[in-house]
């Protein structure tokens, strides 16, 4: 199935988080989630034996923790700012505070600033009941496309 | 040439990573504290289906594999460490038609902290798509060090 911009302007249009995550290849592939919540959507990522990063534990990539808050930003980002085209990242820094059990891993994030161009996005990452309990925390910049004609 | 004695297991660790292996993370080189590291692009790595580019983490997936590697290569040890914290910047977008490479260089270790920053090509390019600076921390050794 391949979506053209059609595609993900109507899924903008209808506010469609997980049609979005279903639409891009790479979120499809690892499963991401998203339900929406009092606070905007919440993302999850499943646990998968195809995400161990370390068996011992065993613990969850910290390249798939790292792609399910990414994935929070881009796709927030994309819905919530009505763009046209997915927003480009700019750069992403994490700080990894504990290991990823193979649970269910959640994610949401917090438009920081939001300018003509860039937008700064935070992204706090979680299991179990405890939000606060955080397993990692990061900030992305995007920059963003405000095209009036067809790009 | 010599063969790299290290090489051959580093690869099986590496490798054996399931999440590495998902993806189809290869292992290319490694000598102390250098990691060089690839990935074959395929339709699920896509991040843009307009545009058929990578999605972006999966070069920081790539990046963090290698950074961990080299790091481990340094202290001169086969064993998980964590990574702390990232930073990544992308330079420039890659198209899911390249094979994307990584090199990861550890600038300074000791026994509880490593330093890495790597550069991550489209294979063959001149110009880097990707920078990445990561800080690692060795676990605590267990019973197993004893001996």
């Amino acid at each position: 199935m391949s979506q053209t911009s059609k595609g993900l302007e109507r899924l903008r249009r209808e506010r469609d988080y997980q049609g979005m995550l279903d639409a891009i290849p790479y979120t499809a592939h690892l499963g991401i989630a998203a339900e929406t919540g009092a606070d905007g959507p919440i993302y999850t990522l499943p646990p998968r034996d195809n995400h161990i990063g370390n068996q011992r534990l065993p613990a969850i990539h910290g390249g798939a923790v790292a792609a399910l808050m990414e994935a929070a930003a881009l796709v927030t980002v994309l819905v919530d700012e009505e763009q046209d085209r997915f927003p480009k990242p700019i750069d992403f820094s994490l700080d990894y505070l504990r290991s990823a059990r193979l649970e269910p891993l959640h994610a949401a994030c917090q438009i920081l600033r939001q300018g003509r161009r860039i937008a700064a996005v935070r992204v706090d990452c979680w299991q179990g009941g405890d939000r606060d309990k955080l397993t990692a925390t990061g900030r992305v910049h995007l920059l963003l496309s405000r095209e009036d004609s067809e790009g | 040439m010599t063969q790299n004695p290290y090489l051959a297991m580093a690869r099986r660790f590496v490798e054996s990573i399931p999440h590495n292996a998902d993806l189809g993370i290869e292992v290319v080189d490694i000598a102390r504290g250098v990691a060089t590291l690839r990935l074959p692009g395929k339709p699920a790595l896509c991040g843009d289906p307009e545009r058929q580019l990578y999605f972006p983490s999966v070069l920081l997936t790539l990046a963090d594999a290698a950074s961990g590697v080299a790091y481990v290569s340094a202290i001169n040890e086969l064993t998980a460490v964590a990574t702390l914290d990232l930073r990544i910047d992308y330079l420039r977008p890659v198209s899911v038609e390249h094979t994307l490479v990584v090199r990861a260089h550890c600038h300074r270790h000791t026994r509880e902290v490593g330093f890495v920053h790597c550069d991550i090509r489209a294979e063959g390019a001149e110009d880097a798509a990707a920078m990445v600076t990561a800080s690692f921390m060795r676990p605590p050794a267990k019973k197993e060090q004893a001996a």
